[in-house]
C-alpha cells in the first residue's frame, strides 16, 4: 500500500518538476568542528553548477551556535541548518531533528584522532527519538579529500561502522568543500533520496 | 532504595571514554613529566634519549637529545613587542640543562649554574685524587655530608657498579675537571604563566617562564628568555614533583613534593614556612586542583590537602599508585584526578568519588606516565603510556555524567539507618541472661569441651575415611587384588587394586592407586601390555597426574577383545616412573561370551 503511494508520489514529483514547480526541504548539516560544514554550504550557495568561472572560497570563521542558509539544486530549494561542531554547541543539533528531510554529516578525513568522537556523535544523532522514528536519509561527506593523509570513504565506513545503518538510506561521498569536488554529486544523491510524500516533516512538527 | 541501586548500576555501565588512538608497538617509554600535549601534537621525551613528536597518530619527528630527558614542557615565547603570544617553544630538561626548541628546531640551551662546592667535599675529592683514601672510604665520607655536588652524587649513585665507578673516577679525577664544578641535574620542570588565562585563549599555549627543580635542592625561576635565573629558593630536600598555579603578573604558588616526604610551597617567590609532612614517600605525582593539593603516597593512599596545609580527605586504595594527573573538565565543572594503579587500572576521581575506571590494554602492564588535557581540538583527552611501550589516547565522552552527587555516595550504606527488629524482653530471655551472667565460666568450659570433642570426632572420621577408602574400593569387585608395599624408603611405595569391568567385547580395566609414601609422586605412568592377537587397545599408555600421598586415585584403560570364546593370556599392568618400574600387576581377563 505504502509502496504504491510512494511510487505515486514520486511520479507526482517528477510531474511537478516538469511543470517547473519546486519542492522545499530542510537539511541539518552536522559534524565536528573544523570539518568543513560552513565551507561546503558556502560553496553550494555561491557556486552555480553551470557557472564557468571558478568560485574562490574565502576563509570561514568557526560557526557560533548555528546559521540557516538556503540554496537551490535540481528544482529543490534547500534550507540548510549549518550547525556549529564545537563541543559546547553540539547539544543544539537535536533541536532541528523534528523538522528535517535529511541529515548531512561532514567528516574531516584528515582528523583520525577525533574519528572516535565523530562516531560517538553520529551514534547520538541516530539514537535521537525523532531521528529514529523517521527514516530520513543521511549523507556522509568524507571531506578534505585533497589533503595528503586524508582517509578514503572505505576507511571512514569501516571506522565509523556505517554498515550498521540499515533503517535509512545513506551514502558516503568524498568531497573537497573548498573547490566543490564531489559536492554536486552529493547533493544530487540527497535530492533523489529525500521522500517528499507523507513524511512532510514540518507538518509533523507542527502537530507536536 | 530501589531507585538508588538502579541509578548505581546505571552509573557503572556509563561509558566515559572513547578510544581515539591505541598503538601497542610504538615503543614509547616516559614518565608523566616527560609527556606534553601541545595543541594537536603529542611530545614525548622518550627514555631512550629522544624527543618524539606525534601528530595524528604518526611520528612526525624524532630528535636525538644525547641524554635522558626528565621533563618536557611547551609554552609560548614572550613576544618582545607585547602583542599576543609568540611562537610555541618546547623545553626539554635533560641532565643539567634545558634544551629549548622553536618550531622543533634547536633554539637555545640553558644550563643550571653549578653550585659552589663546600670545603669539606673539596678536601675529600683532593684526597681521592692524590690517592690518600680509598673510593669506599671517600663514599662513606661523602655520604655524611649534608649537601654534596652533582659529581659526588654521581659517584655515590655508581656504588653498586664498581666497574663504572672506576671509569667515572678515571674521567673525573683529572685535575682540570675537578676544578670545574659539575652543574646539578634537573629533576622536575614547570611553566609559570605570565598572566591569568582567559577562557577564549584556551587551547593555545600561554606565555610563561620556566621553573626548574634541581638535584641540589633548589627551585630556580628563569627569566622570560630562559637566559638566567631570576630567583632561587632552597629547599630542605630534592624536589621531585612540581605543580604551579596562578600567574606571575598576579599571584602564583609553586607546590613542590620532595624526597623527604614533604610538600613545600612557594608563594610569589617566597618559601612558605609550614609544609605538609607525610609519613611515607610521595609517589606518582602532585596535582593542584582549585585550592587543593592532591598527591599519593607509597602506602597506597591518596590525599587531598588545602594549600594552607589543612587536610581534606584521604583514600586508601587497593593497590599501589603509579601515576597521578589532574583532571579538569571546565565544560562540566568537574575537577579531580586520574589515578593509575599498579595493576594498570586508571581510576577517575571527582572530588573523592570514584567516577569510573579504565582497564589496562592487557594484563600485567601498568601506566608509566599519563597526562590529561586539551589535545587536537578535543578539550578532555587522556594520553597514557604503558610499561609495554604502548600508547593510548582516550577522549572523554561529551555526554559523560560527572556529577559527584549523582554517583553512589560513599560512607555507610542506607541500611544502617533502618532499626533492627529487636524482640521484646521475655521472662525466658531475662532468665537466660541472668544465667549467662552468673555461670559464665561453666558455660564457657562446657562449650569448649563440646567443641574439643567435635573436633576430635571430625579428625578421626577423616582419618578413618583415608584408611578404609582403598580397601573399600578393592572389595567392590571380585577380581585380582594386588598389594605391593616396599620397605625401601627411597623408592616410592604404591598400593594398587585392579578390576576388570564389562562382559565383552568391550572391557574396562580400572585401577586405583594409592601413594603410601609421604611425598607426592610425579611423572609416573601406567602402561598395559597385552596380546595383540586377542585385544585391541586405543591408548595402552597413560600418563598419571601427581599422586598425592594417602589418597586413592582411580584410572582406567579401555580394551576391545578381538577373539570371542577363547581364554586369553593375562594382561600386565605396569606403573613406571623412569627409569624404574614401580609396580606390575597381572590381570586375568574373563572369557568373552559374545
Ligand atoms: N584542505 C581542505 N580544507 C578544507 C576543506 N573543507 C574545509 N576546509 C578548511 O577547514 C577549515 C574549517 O572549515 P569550516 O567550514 O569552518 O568548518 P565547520 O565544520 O563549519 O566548523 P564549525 O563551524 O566550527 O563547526 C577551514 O579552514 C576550511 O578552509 C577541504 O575540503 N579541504
Ligand atoms: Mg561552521
Amino acid at each position: 500500500m505504502s509502496r504504491i503511494f510512494r511510487r505515486l508520489s514520486s511520479s507526482l514529483r517528477s510531474l511537478s518538476m516538469r511543470l517547473g514547480k519546486s519542492e522545499a526541504c530542510n537539511v541539518v548539516v552536522v559534524g565536528l568542528d573544523n570539518s568543513g560544514k560552513s565551507t561546503m554550504i558556502n560553496h553550494l550557495q555561491q557556486a552555480k553548477a553551470e557557472d564557468d568561472e571558478p568560485y574562490i572560497p574565502e576563509e570561514v570563521a568557526p560557526t557560533v551556535g548555528f546559521r540557516v542558509e538556503t540554496f537551490r539544486r535540481k528544482n529543490v530549494s534547500f534550507t540548510a541548518y549549518d550547525m556549529s561542531g564545537q563541543g559546547r554547541y553540539r547539544n543544539l543539533w537535536a533541536q532541528h531533528y523534528t523538522e528535517i528531510h535529511a541529515i548531512v554529516f561532514v567528516i574531516d578525513a584528515t582528523d583520525r584522532m577525533r574519528l572516535c568522537v565523530a562516531r560517538d556523535e553520529l551514534e547520538m544523532v541516530l539514537d535521537d527519538p525523532s531521528v529514529r522514528s523517521r527514516p530520513v536519509p543521511i549523507l556522509f561527506l568524507c571531506n578534505k579529500k585533497d589533503c595528503a593523509d586524508a582517509m578514503g570513504p572505505a576507511e571512514c565506513v569501516a571506522k565509523m561502522e556505517l554498515e550498521k545503518i540499515r533503517e535509512r538510506p545513506w551514502s558516503i561521498i568524498s568531497t573537497n568543500a573548498r573547490n566543490g569536488d564531489g559536492i554536486e554529486e552529493a547533493i544530487e544523491w540527497l535530492a533523489d533520496s529525500i521522500s517528499f510524500d507523507s513524511s512532510s516533516a514540518s507538518i509533523e512538527s507542527k502537530h507536536k | 532504595m530501589e531507585t538508588k541501586t538502579a541509578e548505581k548500576s546505571g552509573n557503572e555501565r556509563q561509558q566515559l571514554w572513547l578510544d581515539a588512538w591505541f598503538d601497542p608497538v610504538v615503543n614509547l617509554h616516559a614518565f608523566s613529566g616527560g609527556i606534553c600535549l601541545a595543541q594537536d601534537k603529542l611530545l614525548v621525551g622518550d627514555l631512550s634519549g629522544a624527543l618524539k613528536v606525534f601528530h595524528n597518530g604518526k611520528v612526525q619527528a624524532s630528535i636525538r637529545l644525547n641524554a635522558v630527558p626528565s621533563a618536557v614542557c611547551s609554552y609560548a615565547e614572550t613576544a618582545a613587542s607585547g602583542d599576543g603570544p609568540g611562537p610555541t617553544l618546547v623545553a626539554v630538561a635533560c641532565g643539567p640543562s634545558v634544551k629549548i626548541f622553536r618550531n622543533l628546531k634547536p633554539y637555545f640551551k640553558f644550563t643550571v649554574p653549578a653550585a659552589k662546592i663546600s670545603q669539606a667535599e673539596t678536601d675529600i675529592w683532593n684526597k681521592l685524587s692524590s690517592g690518600s683514601i680509598e673510593v669506599g672510604r671517600a663514599c662513606a665520607m661523602l655520604r655524611e655530608q649534608s649537601n654534596v655536588s652533582q659529581r659526588s652524587l654521581d659517584l655515590l649513585a655508581l656504588e653498586t657498579d664498581p666497574d663504572r665507578q672506576q671509569r667515572f673516577l678515571a674521567e673525573e679525577l683529572d685535575a682540570a675537571a675537578l676544578a670545574e664544578p659539575l652543574p646539578s641535574c634537573i629533576t622536575c620542570m614547570g611553566v609559570l604563566p605570565k598572566r591569568d588565562r582567559k577562557d577564549e585563549s584556551e587551547g593555545s599555549p600561554c606565555e610563561g617562564t620556566l621553573v626548574l627543580g634541581t638535584e641540589s635542592r633548589k627551585i630556580l625561576f628563569l627569566d622570560a628568555q630562559s637566559r638566567q635565573v631570576v630567583k632561587t629558593v632552597t629547599l630542605e630536600s630534592v624536589p621531585v614533583y612540581i605543580a604551579i598555579s596562578g600567574s606571575k603578573d598576579v599571584e602564583y604558588r609553586v607546590v613542590v613534593a620532595c624526597r623527604d616526604s614533604r610538600i613545600y610551597s612557594i608563594r610569589n617567590g617566597d618559601l612558605v614556612r609550614n609544609c605538609i609532612e607525610m609519613e611515607s614517600p610521595i609517589c606518582g605525582g602532585l596535582v593542584r586542583i582549585g585550592r587543593d593539593i592532591i598527591f599519593a603516597c607509597v602506602d597506597k593512599t591518596l590525599h587531598s590537602y588545602h594549600v594552607k596545609g589543612r587536610k581534606n580527605w584521604s583514600l586508601s586504595l587497593p593497590e599501589g599508585i603509579t601515576n597521578l594527573t589532574a583532571f579538569r573538565c571546565a565544560r562540566r565543572g568537574a575537577e579531580g584526578c586520574l589515578v593509575a594503579l599498579r595493576s594498570g587500572e586508571v581510576r577517575l576521581y571527582v572530588d573523592k568519588t570514584l567516577m569510573g575506571s579504565i582497564a589496562p590494554p592487557k594484563a600485567g602492564v601498568s601506566v608509566t606516565g599519563m597526562v590529561f588535557g586539551q589535545f587536537s581540538r578535543e578539550q578532555d583527552a587522556l594520553v597514557s603510556l604503558y610499561t609495554s611501550g604502548a600508547v593510548s589516547v582516550k577522549m572523554l565522552k561529551r555526554t559523560a555524567v560527572l556529577d559527584a552527587s549523582k554517583a553512589p555516595e560513599p560512607g555507610p550504606p542506607p541500611e544502617q539507618d533502618i532499626p533492627l527488629a529487636v524482640p521484646k524482653k521475655t521472662k525466658l530471655y531475662v532468665e537466660q541472661t541472668q544465667r549467662e551472667r552468673e555461670q559464665a565460666v561453666e558455660m564457657h568450659r562446657s562449650f569448649q569441651h563440646g567443641l574439643c570433642k567435635l573436633r576430635y570426632l571430625t579428625a578421626s572420621s577423616y582419618l578413618r575415611l583415608f584408611q578404609t577408602a582403598g580397601v573399600a574400593n578393592a572389595q567392590l569387585y571380585t577380581s585380582s587384588h594386588h598389594h605391593v608395599g616396599r620397605a625401601d624408603d627411597r623408592k616410592p611405595r604404591l598400593n594398587m587394586s585392579v578390576a576388570v569391568l564389562g562382559l565383552g567385547p568391550q572391557f574396562r580395566v580400572t585401577f586405583d592407586i594409592e601413594n603410601l609414601a609421604a611425598i607426592p609422586l610425579r611423572g609416573a605412568s601406567a602402561s598395559l601390555s597385552f596380546d595383540r592377537e586377542h585385544f585391541h587397545v586405543d591408548a595402552p599408555f597413560l600418563e598419571l597426574p601427581a599422586l598425592i600421598p594417602q589418597a586413592s586415585q582411580s584410572f582406567h584403560i579401555d580394551l576391545h577383545a578381538l577373539v570371542p570364546g577363547t581364554e586369553s593370556p593375562p594382561l600386565q599392568l605396569c606403573i613406571v616412573k623412569e627409569p624404574a618400574t614401580l609396580l606390575v600387576a597381572e590381570v586375568q581377563m574373563p572369557i568373552v561370551e559374545v
